[in-house]
């Protein structure tokens, strides 16, 4: 029997991180989510024309690394990555689910999202999973606090979110030198 | 489903129940303060800039707490200041709100230990005893059942002390002729000298002053004494001694008073049911809508000294809270300690207060205002009489 983490202290902890996180912090991002169905891929399920739906504004924490300049046959370019963390309760409570594929923009920039990991608990359980909760032998202990996705800068041209080198370009999206 | 528990709304409705003991729910006063109490305080820790982890009923709890603990420093001072006029009334009378007058019956409680062993009233009852005197017998046992009769007690049995014993000479102004009389002290002769000797009585004309009766009352003892045996007694433990070897024709009995000393180190001689000491003396909670303003300021400040503590241990259950991808550490320490400092200065405040005005401060003022208005007065100049 859990004595410290029950469901009273979890939603101490749950009111606290969505004070900070959605009141304090409130960090935006703009959350893109890969449209499976409209998008078409290959016999190897690649695909060159990802469709997105809609974009959705998230709070969240983000941790963003520099910017890390490349040079090859192609030319110069640069890499950057992120780590984005999410409050799970608030993912849940809007019904969002944060996968692999899809992207998040933020500071002027896309990110496509690597890999997906919600394993940071609260009192060291998640209810969702922790066994003696669902089997009813015990009440509600620990909460799960984040869903963390760590991404990587694409190119903005690969999404087809915004519409590049149309002329018709939008007049944030000129180039400063032109 | 998770469980949300709700935190301060930014409002609140109190409904009589909501305190955990109740004292002043129905209190309309505190009905009209209750909700502006709580919303003062969650004001005061940062609503609505920040949350507070509170609920309503954490203030309510808080508010009821400060009425009580006023209430309590006021009936402590109280009975410190008046605990000598409270020994031995009554503990059924509230005295919350009441003006205790003084009186010296705890004074004259303390003193009535010594007026038994004067002989002078006191609270331990003086009883009568007796013992049978036989001709030639001089020692006599105070144990002996058969010549020892006790109002109280039984010889030999209960522990007595003898306080007096009734052992004495007749008195001496029994033992010459009234002077009223004129006979036997030689005034006939004068009269009759004076020319009033025929008349009957003859000594309504003669004026004696009273030193002439002591001087004569004492000429008697002091032969007694010096010429006679004396009567007396020598009193060792259980043993009486008398003096003059009786003889049987004089006295047969000898009278004392007594103590049984059970009864001197019974501790219990008040009543029961009387006021004994701190926790006994009939103080209830206050009537908060009898507290003036003064008072309740100190008890909302108080309020949001218990409101910040208790915020503190919440925030400070856990030394570090996890959120997304980090921890943070919340201001739960800071919160108790800064609670904790305040309120001991809220606790000292109100007893600094109350203890100038105990009756011996109050007194000491009243002294130190004539004082200083003496010293005021010798420094007026003095009327020159020019006649």
């Amino acid at each position: 029997m859990a004595l410290f983490g029950s469901a009273r202290d979890a939603s101490l902890v749950r009111s606290v991180n969505r004070e900070l996180v959605n009141r304090y912090i409130d960090t935006e991002v703009a959350f893109y989510k890969l449209d499976l169905n409209a998008t078409n891929s290959n016999i190897y399920g690649e695909s060159d024309n990802k469709v997105y739906y809609g974009k959705m504004k998230m709070p969240c924490l983000v941790l963003k690394e520099s910017k890390a300049a490349t040079a090859d046959e192609y030319g110069l370019d640069y890499t950057r990555t992120g780590t984005f963390a999410f409050l799970r309760d608030d993912m849940k409570a809007k019904n969002i689910i944060i996968e692999e594929g899809d992207v998040l923009e933020w500071d002027g920039e896309f990110y496509e999202i690597d890999s997906v990991s919600a394993s940071e608990y609260f009192g060291g359980r998640n209810p969702s999973r922790d066994i003696g909760f669902n089997t009813g032998e015990r009440g509600e202990f620990g909460l799960s606090i984040s869903v963390k996705c760590e991404a990587h800068v694409t190119r903005r041209s690969s999404l087809n979110i915004q519409e590049l080198r149309t002329g018709v370009n939008k007049e944030s999206n000129l180039p400063r030198n032109l | 489903m998770a469980v949300n528990v709700p935190i301060w709304p930014g409002s609140s409705s109190f409904f009589p129940g909501d305190t955990p003991f109740g004292f002043y729910d129905n209190d309309f006063e505190f009905q009209q303060e209750v909700d502006k109490i709580a919303d003062w305080c969650a004001k005061r820790l940062g609503y609505p800039i920040s949350d507070i982890e509170l609920q309503p009923i954490n203030f309510y709890t808080c508010f009821e707490e400060s009425i009580t603990e006023y209430g309590a420093q006021l009936n402590s001072f109280n009975i410190r200041d008046n605990m000598l006029n409270l020994f031995g009334a009554s503990t059924g009378s509230n005295l919350t709100g009441k003006k205790v007058s003084s009186n010296f019956g705890g004074l004259i409680e303390i003193a009535e230990e010594y007026g038994t062993e004067a002989g002078s009233g006191g609270n331990v009852t003086y009883y009568t005893g007796s013992i049978n005197i036989e001709s030639g017998q001089q020692i006599y046992d105070l144990t002996n059942t058969s010549s020892v009769s006790l109002e109280s007690g039984t010889p030999g049995i209960d522990a007595i002390e003898i306080k007096r014993i009734f052992h004495e000479p007749p008195p001496a102004i029994a033992r010459f002729f009234d002077p009223f009389i004129g006979s036997g002290v030689g005034t006939q002769q004068m009269l009759d000298a004076f020319g009033f000797g025929n008349y009957s009585p003859g000594v309504s004309f003669m004026m004696m002053p009273i030193y002439a009766d002591l001087l004569r009352m004492q000429a008697i003892e002091l032969n007694d004494t010096v010429r006679r045996s004396a009567w007396s007694f020598q009193l060792s433990k259980d043993r009486l001694k008398i003096f003059p070897i009786p003889d049987g024709s004089n006295f047969t009995k000898v009278y004392f008073n007594y103590i049984l000393k059970s009864d001197r180190s019974n501790p219990l001689k008040g009543n029961t049911g009387t006021i004994s000491d701190y926790s006994n003396v009939p103080y209830e909670n206050v009537v908060y809508e009898n507290i003036n303003s003064v008072g309740r300021q100190w008890i909302r400040r108080y309020t949001l000294a218990l409101a910040k503590e208790m915020l503190g241990y919440i925030r400070g259950k856990y030394s570090a809270l996890p959120i997304p991808n980090a921890e943070i550490t919340l201001n739960g320490a800071d919160l108790v300690s800064a609670a904790q400092t305040e309120k001991e200065g809220l606790i000292t405040e109100l007893k600094e207060i109350l203890d100038t005005m105990s009756r011996q401060a109050q007194l000491e003022r009243k002294q130190a205002e004539a004082d200083a208005l003496q010293s005021q007065f010798t420094k007026m100049p003095m009327k020159i009489y020019i006649g």
